[in-house]
């Protein structure tokens, strides 16, 4: 039997939101149908590595932070706990 | 420019039920033709008829629908992505499968039980199962409005 489809979480939702974007526009911008970003957005579909570095590319992040294979922390709650622990 | 020049939006449940039903209707037919096709009297014939071309003209509606209803014939072959190109031979892959089945099951029918239209069926299997796998592995389909966060990930987990 096949293994069970590792689930890929990620931040494309928000990062979108936070810059004002439309799913048209982030599709055209990274060359994919808006579907297909919907899709990434409610995690049905996993981007392959070239689609995920063209986001990261775009959204000029590094791949870590916008994608992961557990499940991601709001983005405030992530800098906050790195701003704590760097102040330890 | 799209593929076709009507397409409707459908949710995958009810792209679903069309495919259930398309071959509901087919496989009714087949057991209803098999059945008594061959010793009917003149009294059975008229509503046989009828509800033969009612199946045919559901399959039809149901099919042409089903047609127009798949996001991905609403994109040209040419602009398709990643995603839409692994859908597309997913799709094919599952019905390439039963097809391969569905052919075996139409030789033992034709050349053991002598019913050669068998092959016709075939026909409208190869012709209809690539669309009916699209349109059953495809998920619910998204809008494009402006802001709108679905699914937010961060949110729900």
């Amino acid at each position: 039997m096949p293994p069970n489809k590792l689930t890929i979480y990620n931040r494309i939702s928000v990062l979108r939101a936070e810059r004002g974007l439309s799913r048209k526009e982030l599709a055209d911008a990274v060359g994919v149908n808006f579907q297909t970003i919907g899709y990434l957005e409610r995690g049905d579909y996993n981007p392959s590595l070239e689609l995920a570095f063209k986001l990261s590319e775009y959204f000029g992040l590094p791949i870590e932070i916008i994608f992961s294979t557990k499940p991601l922390k709001p983005l405030s709650q992530a800098l906050f706990e790195l701003r704590k622990e760097r102040a330890a | 420019m799209k593929n076709h020049v009507f397409s409707i939006t459908l949710s995958q449940r009810k792209k679903r039920f069309l495919v259930i039903l398309i071959y509901s209707v087919l496989s009714a037919l087949l057991v209803l033709w098999l059945r008594t096709g061959l010793e009917l009297t003149d009294e059975q014939i008229p509503p046989m008829e009828i509800v033969t071309i009612l199946g045919f003209l559901i399959m039809v509606v149901g099919s042409v629908l089903l047609n127009m209803s798949v996001q991905l014939y609403a994109t040209p072959k040419t602009d398709w992505d990643e995603r839409q190109k692994d859908l597309r031979i997913k799709a094919n892959a599952k019905s390439y499968r039963v097809f391969g089945v569905s052919l075996l099951a139409a030789y033992i029918f034709s050349d053991v039980l002598g019913m050669g239209w068998s092959y016709i069926l075939v026909a409208f299997l190869y012709i209809s199962l690539p669309t009916a796998f699209l349109a059953w592995l495809e998920p619910d389909p998204v809008q494009n409005d402006a802001f709108h966060i679905s699914g937010d990930q961060e949110a729900t987990t």
